[in-house]
């Protein structure tokens, strides 16, 4: 009896623990999807247009998001944590690829795609038409072969994006006109381009709170990418060894010229010290002649739109000559733009959610990558926001666009539009788009096709990474640079910063970016390549 | 003679519409039958009129015009928020662990309290009940500039409570402001945000739960039983659906109300999905507590519509339209239908408050007009919802019963009221709908009215506004509540009914 009664007792037991396990682990709940998304900033999902998905799928959807100056810490906090929500967006490239992605992924952290994506064709067609995508695929420990852990978040479902950055110079023409400088179509060799420079500079800035050229803080020295020859940290010699960009000859000859703007103040205004937006502010305000920025289409809108409010009742003409966008070509009669993937972070999934609810997912991703969650996104509900005639024409309806007092049609509060962030950052639906600031976007359509122009006549430097080089991130092969490379970008760039405003001599900046951490990263690097 | 001509205009009025539309309009019946109430003893309707966070900012003498317009309003609830960072001085933590030896000092003596019992003036002078509340917890963003360390624990810290009974002990046995009815326990509970953005954003229901009790307790302790917590303030039917039913399980005797804060698509104004979703909602509370919508009230205390959000200045884009008037409207008839007692519009002055960013501080734009002196001469002007916010906060009072309609038109929707001494009374119809619709309106309980109707319409071509800046009848006639009426109403239109001049 009591050998029956200890039995009984140890089964209890065993069945308490079992159930203090259960209670310990957060059940995931398969009716609701939760999502968290830098893009969701102030959406919380209570509108009719996510209610309808909610419906067509069967499932509750509720949102975060993430705020820019902290993202990366907010991933790896959730991570770490063990409450990452079911879907997360993180910021993921070559130099942090080791340390989050790869990592994640040996962990468990994160949930790999079905290696049969036949049931969701766009976003199949999505994945394969992401440039460098291979570089993605990844083998984690204990797995026999690579997979893909994540969706790349393509900047546009539809392909055709330039391979060059807007990250340019939008300048005052008129100023240039009034001070004699203005090149037409706004076209500046480098010569012109130093001649304007210095006539802002003497015309403008001489004392007071007025700059000849500012950049945008992340991107001090712009100058730089006139004489460098790769964008980041690894370039190539003529022996097409892989070397320190940052030691160059090259980039070292373009940092000069940056210092020598510092000391004679064509970059007067203190990027050192400059806070996040400031900058930006300095332009509107109309105390800066020059600024170097991303000119993405949201940026460009937005600082028009800034200038204008700024200076009430201008005409069209005078906005656009206040915010007009340079050609620069530099010393070697070239114009120079940094390189671009055709796809801007990634969306993951947790590792504890189920096949089920991934399908799921996958299923609300495809139907807003298809033409009709596409038009849902753009415009609304069809014959409520919009209709459509026989010959497929797009007529909005007033009831569901409404205008303000200036005429332009007032945003919608769109789930869907928020949701397919999870896969795009929508560029192919721009053009249509009801909010685009069509004359903003001509002009920066019409920047682009030129730079492709000037591309195929040769006339165009891509600053960009061989993939080779900059997705080599196997620890077994370049453990250095997998785990140290972001830190070796941030330091070279420190350095940068110092050597330009005299905290640090030449030789100082050299061995900075060429020490022996570099040189052990560099070797690894030559090594993989049989260099 | 006068009589007899303004008869006959109106009848040529009455056929030349019926000619012009004749083809187009549909026609119906409503009748608010007695058996037909929706409230016994309706809250009434309101508006955020929040403590104004920088007066200098205003046109100088914008007060008088605040307090004309308030008056014109007429509101039955107010909601007024604060700050305790505004009042908290000489914070020790006597650099200990223990929360329960800090010491710290008030400010009343301040603009923002100032600020704060000029709208308290005038609501306990014109008996206006009101929830007043914080915003947040105290403290900073940055924790390392944060002296309280409060934001964590949000409202569950000890020392919030103690806060919280101070200041209501300060406004309410001090001051006298008795007008105080509820306190909010924070603004949208449910709306966490982002670490290092919101201040909220270690908040969880079981924290706020537990705030709340806290609270309960210190203000019972300085003997303030008689101010209510409001139950939620939360935000969205997500959010709401998450807390509320919780609400009425866990703090029944702790807080004897329920409320929310609803921005709604316009597709579910205009396709009725809102009422049948905040039902649902009503419904779902009531099967925890079946004493709401007897003893206990729902009341949004925030209302307002999403599209023509901007998510970065906090602003919408569709508050000078004459189509948010019209959707704020069919918003309120709805609330009211799906059993919600009571509505604060949000908000009444461009110039409350503001959003603090990197390029400055820009005003939340969602007023019924801006006293900024920086506004357009546009933006000052009483933007077209104001005048049909009048309307309702003036037909449907606090006391009044509600009744709904038995028939009428598919996308009409309408709601009458007669006050609790059946002297007054008066209805709405709102048609959102692209056609014009005539309809016989009447109510069945007795209303011993003035012997006039006074009409109303509401649209771009018909809104009739007088010398004084505020809206006049478009027509009236001799007649009563109780007799059918026929009444056009036009294509996306509101049109009221009222037995009294608003």
């Amino acid at each position: 009896m009591k050998k029956v009664l200890l039995v009984i007792l140890a089964l209890s037991l065993v069945a308490s623990v079992c159930a203090g396990f259960a209670g310990c682990t957060k059940k995931n709940d398969e009716g609701t999807i939760t999502i968290r998304n830098l893009y969701f900033n102030d959406w919380n999902g209570d509108d009719a247009y996510t209610a309808a998905l909610e419906e067509q799928f069967g499932i509750k959807i509720k949102t975060s998001t993430y705020s820019w100056a902290d993202w990366d810490q907010q991933v790896s906090s959730a991570i770490n944590g063990g409450n990452v929500t079911d879907v997360f967006q993180a910021d993921i490239d070559s130099y942090n690829f080791a340390n989050s992605y790869a990592f994640w992924a040996d962990d468990r952290d994160i949930k790999p795609l079905p290696s049969d994506l036949s049931p969701w064709p766009n976003v199949k067609a999505l994945i394969e038409g992401t440039s460098d995508v291979d570089q993605l695929m990844y083998k984690a420990k204990g797995d026999k072969e690579k997979r893909l852990w994540g969706i790349p978040v393509a900047k546009n479902i539809k392909g055709g994006e330039a391979d060059f950055t807007p990250f340019t110079y939008v300048y005052r023409r008129d100023w240039a006109k009034q001070y004699g400088v203005y090149k037409e179509n706004d076209i500046y060799t480098w010569e012109e381009f130093n001649t304007l420079l210095q006539t802002f500079y003497n015309q403008k800035c001489r004392g007071g709170d007025f700059y000849a050229l500012v950049d945008v803080e992340w991107g001090f020295p712009s100058v730089i990418n006139f004489y460098k020859t790769a964008p980041h940290c690894f370039a190539k010699d003529t022996n097409g060894a892989i070397i320190s960009n940052y030691a160059s000859d090259k980039y070292i000859e373009g940092l000069d010229v940056a210092k020598n703007f510092v000391t004679s103040k064509i970059y007067g205004y203190e990027q050192f010290s400059s806070n996040e937006g400031d900058a930006n502010k300095k332009y509107y305000g109309g105390r800066v002649g020059v600024f170097y920025e991303n000119l993405s289409l949201s940026n460009y809108t937005t600082l028009r739109n800034k200038m204008k409010d700024a200076n009430k009742n201008i005409s069209q003409e005078a906005l656009d000559d206040m915010t007009a966008i340079m050609k620069v070509k530099g010393p070697d009669g070239k114009y120079a733009l940094e390189g671009q993937l055709d796809w801007f972070s990634m969306t993951f999934f947790s590792s504890k959610i189920s096949d089920e609810k991934m399908k799921k997912i996958l299923d609300i991703m495809d139907y807003l990558l298809s033409e009709e969650g596409t038009m849902l996104a753009k415009y609304g509900f069809e014959d409520y926001d919009y209709t459509v005639d026989a010959s497929g024409k797009v007529t909005l309806t007033e009831a569901g666009w409404e205008k303000d007092d200036n005429g332009r049609y007032i945003e919608k509060y769109n789930g869907a539009k928020y949701l397919r962030y999870m896969c795009t950052l929508g560029y192919d639906m721009t053009a249509t788009d009801p909010m685009t600031d069509q004359k903003a976007y001509t002009i920066l359509n019409d920047w682009t096709n030129f730079m492709k122009e000037q591309k195929a006549a040769g006339n165009l430097r891509v600053l960009s990474e061989d993939p080779q080089v900059k997705w080599l991130n196997d620890k077994s092969v370049v453990k250095t640079k997998a785990e140290k490379s972001g830190k070796l970008l941030e330091d070279a760039n420190a350095a940068v910063m110092q050597y330009c405003y005299g905290n640090i001599s030449k030789d100082k900046y050299r061995s900075t970016v060429n020490d022996s951490t570099w040189q052990k990263v560099l070797k690894e690097i030559n090594d993989a390549l049989g260099k | 003679m006068k009589k007899i001509t303004s008869v006959i205009l109106l009848l040529t009025l009455i056929l030349c519409f019926g000619f012009a539309c004749k083809k187009e309009s549909a026609s119906g019946e409503s009748y608010f039958s007695k058996e037909n109430v929706v409230s016994a003893s309706f809250d009434g309707l309101g508006v955020e009129w929040g403590t104004y966070e920088d007066i200098n900012k205003t046109v100088k003498g914008s007060w008088d015009r605040v307090i004309a317009s308030v008056d014109k309003l007429n509101p039955s609830l107010v909601r007024c928020m604060t700050n305790l960072d505004w009042f908290v001085v000489d914070f020790d933590d006597k650099d200990t662990e223990d929360l329960s030896d800090d010491t710290w000092n008030y400010t009343f003596n301040n603009k923002y309290m100032k600020n704060a019992c000029d709208v308290l003036d005038y609501c306990q002078a014109n008996g206006i009940r009101v929830a007043f509340g914080v915003w947040n917890v105290i403290g900073n963003i940055d924790p390392e500039k944060d002296l309280y360390k409060m934001i964590p624990n949000a409202t569950s810290d000890e020392r919030w409570a103690k806060m919280i009974a101070d200041l209501m002990e300060y406004l309410i046995k001090f001051k006298g402001y008795d007008c105080i009815r509820w306190f909010v326990n924070t603004n949208e509970p449910n709306n966490v945000g982002v670490i290092g953005s919101s201040k909220n954003a270690y908040n969880s229901y079981a924290k706020w739960e537990k705030g709340v009790k806290n609270v309960r307790k210190s203000l019972d302790g300085v003997g303030l039983n008689d101010l209510d917590i409001i139950g939620g303030d939360t935000t969205g039917l997500v959010g709401s659906t998450q807390y509320l039913p919780k609400i009425a399980s866990n703090l029944k005797g702790v807080v004897n109300n329920y409320g929310l804060h609803m921005y709604v698509s316009n597709y579910d104004i205009d396709n009725a999905r809102y009422q049948k979703s905040l039902s649902n909602l009503y419904k779902r509370v009531k099967k925890n507590d079946k004493s709401l919508g007897r003893t206990k009230q729902m009341i949004i205390w925030e209302a307002g519509l999403l599209d023509g959000k901007n998510v970065v200045t906090d602003c919408n884009a569709y508050i000078s339209n004459y189509s948010y008037g019209l959707r704020m409207a069919d918003y309120t008839v709805q609330s009211i239908l799906a059993g919600v007692n009571g509505i604060v519009y949000w908000d009444l002055d461009d110039a409350m408050h503001f959003m603090y960013n990197e390029g400055g501080n820009t005003p939340k734009e969602w007023g019924m007009f801006s006293t900024l002196a920086s506004a357009t001469s546009a933006k000052q002007e009483y933007r077209p919802w104001f005048h049909s916010t009048v309307l309702l906060t003036n037909i449907f009072r606090p006391g009044n019963t509600v009744y709904s309609a038995t028939g009428g038109n598919s996308g009409v929707r309408t709601l009458a009221t007669v006050s609790s001494d059946r002297k007054k009374g008066g209805f709405v119809a709102v048609n959102s709908t692209r056609f014009p619709v005539t309809e016989e309106f009447a109510i069945e309980e007795t209303v011993n009215g003035s012997g006039k109707l006074y009409i109303y319409i509401y649209n771009q071509n018909s809104l009739k506004i007088g010398a004084d800046g505020f809206v006049v009848p478009n027509y009236v006639i001799d007649g009563s509540l109780n007799a059918k009426t026929k009444i056009e109403v036009p294509a996306s239109s509101i049109v009221f009914v009222s037995s009294e001049k608003i």
